[in-house]
């Protein structure tokens, strides 16, 4: 048997100690200078830290005494152990244990690409419900104050009459579970929006713009699908949840995992939002149908505001916008449409008057 | 138990090398990047390991390498628990303090972003301890493992206590501190049964401190100066021909370009410092008769910082590990040991490993490997 002159350490003490190896039948046997047997480390034990290089000095371990160290230099050894432990030359996919790692990782990115792509709208779409009224409250009128800024409240009592006449009319057939108000702040924008908690805002701008009473209503109709189905409480649920996953997954290790995460992320959101718009375009033709009002003002709304804004309709500027295309959201709610046989406008012409100067 | 083996004294110098070159790490760098694009990041923290592994395995100690004894699955669990148990209450605390400061009114707000800030150190103390002692227990030189002595909440008690102490002093007692915190570090910090010993006085610090801290707080106070000898008051009332606002005025029309050659000027004075700044920390370390020597200039300090900084911008980020390699070459190169040590003496430690790696130093995006 050939003997390989090495160097042990025992792992005890930083001492180096010169040994001799023999490849034996069962496994190494190193022994020490003067001949006397120390160790027998069976083949089957052996374990190293590093690839084997057949020009490198080998660092041998073995299971029993993790710590301890057989360094063998010699290009002879690495030859003949490579033939009796050929377990430990295998590295990478060869080995059982990487290959199960390997499934078990990439199982796991794909399972948490999926919970992040349906996982999170089914969560926040159950979860939105159960949040306390008086949280969500708080927090919507924070967000309204941040919104409306130093905008006064329109306090017109004959507006405020009008206004709300229309919101009982709707609110009789809405299934709210929230207390909900109405109220119109003085800003020139045309715009409306529903509030965590069940509150409804709509700015001046948007009386302004509209043509008829059943314009306005239309419009509240779709905020108010928002604040009924808890889609403020739901879109930071899902915002939550996004930011979470990709927390766990991008972690903070490189500038351009970042970047791309949060665009990703917005990308996720944005789609999350457009389906939430969508369902509120429901909603509302569902309420104006049930209360008798009817959906032509909602689609003659619509129609202008997509020929005054010249919207751009392509597939990327769709993507990035947080509702769908005007022209999409007009054809369904066409498609759906059937025509009322007597409706009754939703609020006769000295209201609407009365609604139109709300903010004098 | 060791009968069968000469002790050996080192007499004179150990020397400790690094030699890998950039060839070493292209086929780690490439399969990190390429796994960690297919994982969506994932797989950093076996990515993380396998650069370690390289890095440590190419370091020697009279010619015997290191070992890196740490894995991927270590660190990606100690991400898990501090990701669950720690930022994420962070972050839902500081949210929910955002949505209700309105509610609480000024005073209520200003003290829990306070405890929010002081709990924010206290974390950042905990992670460096706790990133040193795993990375330490985790590195194996002749079998033997490394250690702290210490435990890691004393010692982000006393990285607080010292940050704020240098807030308070605005500034003047930083080195003071960094001597106080920095010696904690090193006198925990052990190999076997052994550990490293850091005594000396931060007085020989202050010499380059000053040469750095003096303009920029007297460029900053000016600044403050001129800015309040400008009586708002006075100009909303439309008096605007005061000397001292015209004075104000002027200076302060100057304060970008003062603000330029301030930054030049700290930039330059701050890598003397911390020139001068290392080479006491070699000079107050030792380890049983081993003493330290650490040969930095600035001018090397700063191509080193700025060539890392160059490779990672240029790199998008992925060729961390090359300035990693750079900064172990260069410290490598630069360092001298001396004196006597009886190697053999040094017993493994019974110590316990802490089972999972480096969580909070992840997590705060820290630790320059």
């Amino acid at each position: 048997m050939d003997n390989f002159p090495a160097h042990f350490h025992d792992g005890q003490t930083a001492a180096r100690h010169d040994v001799a190896v023999a490849l034996a039948a069962g496994g190494l046997h190193i022994a020490a200078d003067d001949g006397r047997f120390l160790h027998l480390w069976r083949y089957e034990d052996l374990r190293t830290s590093e690839r084997p290089r057949v020009n490198a000095p080998l660092r041998l371990s073995t299971a029993a005494t993790p710590d301890a160290r057989l360094v063998v230099d010699s290009a002879n050894f690495y030859d003949g152990l490579r033939h009796r432990a050929p377990a430990l030359f295998a590295r990478g996919l060869d080995r059982p244990a990487v290959r199960r790692r390997w499934v078990i990782g990439l199982a796991c990115v794909a399972v948490a690409a999926v919970a992040l792509w349906k996982g999170v709208p089914v969560l926040a779409t159950s979860l939105a419900p159960l949040v306390p009224a008086e949280w969500v409250r708080g927090w919507g009128e924070a967000l309204s104050a941040q919104i409306t800024g130093d905008a006064r409240q329109c306090e017109d009592p004959d507006g405020l009459q009008a206004l709300q006449q229309m919101t009982d009319r709707l609110l009789a057939d809405a299934g709210s579970t929230l207390p909900t108000t109405v109220v119109v702040i003085d800003h020139k924008m045309a715009n409306a929006f529903a509030a965590p908690g069940g509150n409804v805002v709509i700015l001046r701008g948007l009386i302004d713009e509209a043509e008829t009473a059943d314009e306005v209503a239309g419009v509240l109709a779709h905020e108010l699908g928002h604040a009924v189905k808890r889609h403020p409480t739901q879109a930071l649920i899902r915002y939550a949840g996004v930011s979470l996953l990709l927390g766990l997954i991008g972690g903070d290790s490189n500038i351009i995992v970042e970047t791309v995460a949060e665009v990703g992320g917005l990308a996720l959101l944005l789609s999350y939002n457009r389906d939430m718009e969508r369902e509120a375009d429901i909603f509302a033709y569902d309420l104006l149908q049930r209360t008798n009002i009817g959906a032509d003002g909602l689609i003659s709304f619509f129609e202008r505001l997509s020929d005054e804004t010249g919207e751009a309709d392509d597939p990327l500027s769709t993507y990035l916008s947080t509702h769908p295309s005007t022209r999409e959201r007009i054809a369904a709610l066409r498609q759906a449409y059937v025509n009322l046989p007597s409706p009754r406008p939703a609020l006769d012409q000295d209201a609407w008057q009365a609604l139109r100067s709300i903010c004098r | 138990m060791n009968d069968f083996s000469t002790i050996q004294q080192h007499r004179g110098r150990l020397v400790l090398d690094h030699r890998t070159r950039a060839g070493d790490l292209w086929p780690v760098v490439l399969k990190n990047a390429v796994l960690n694009i297919l994982t969506l990041w994932f797989y950093r923290f076996w990515g993380r390991t396998n650069v370690r592994r390289v890095l440590w395995q190419k370091t020697t100690l009279n010619g015997e390498p290191f070992e890196y004894t740490g894995t991927g699955k270590e660190l990606f669990i100690g991400f898990l628990i501090i990701f669950f148990a720690v930022l994420l209450p962070l972050v839902i605390a500081q949210e929910v303090l955002a949505v209700f400061a309105a509610d609480l009114g000024i005073t209520a707000t200003g003290v829990l972003g306070a405890t929010f800030y002081v709990v924010i150190l206290f974390l950042i103390g905990l992670a460096i301890y706790r990133a040193r002692r795993y990375r330490m227990t985790r590195t194996v030189w002749r079998g033997i493992r490394g250690t702290m002595t210490g435990k890691a909440g004393p010692y982000a008690l006393r990285y607080l206590g010292f940050f704020v102490l240098s807030v308070v002093t605005l500034g003047l007692a930083y080195p003071f501190g960094r001597m106080r915190t920095f010696g904690r570090l090193m006198g925990e910090t052990g190999f076997g049964d052994r550990s490293f010993d850091f005594e000396g006085s931060s007085r020989p610090l202050y010499a380059r401190f000053l040469i750095l801290w003096l303009p920029v707080a007297v460029a900053m106070a000016a600044i403050v100066l001129a800015l309040n000898s400008i009586d708002t008051a006075a100009l909303e009332n439309g008096e605007t021909d005061t000397a001292a606002t015209d004075g104000a005025a002027a200076f302060l029309a100057f304060v970008p370009f003062v603000g330029v050659l301030v930054a030049v000027y700290g930039t330059i004075a701050l890598i003397a410092y911390r020139v001068r700044e290392m080479q006491h920390f070699a000079d107050c370390t030792r380890f049983e008769g081993l003493r330290f020597k650490l040969d930095v200039t600035g001018w090397s300090l700063f191509k080193l910082l700025f060539g890392n900084f160059l490779i990672s911008l240029l790199t998008l980020g992925f060729g961390l590990p090359f300035a990693q390699m750079r900064l172990f070459r260069y410290f490598c190169d630069r360092l001298t040991i001396n004196g006597n040590i009886d190697i053999d003496a040094i017993v493994q430690s019974s110590a316990e490993k802490p089972s999972f790696g480096e969580g909070l130093a992840d997590a705060f995006d820290m630790g320059a490997v």
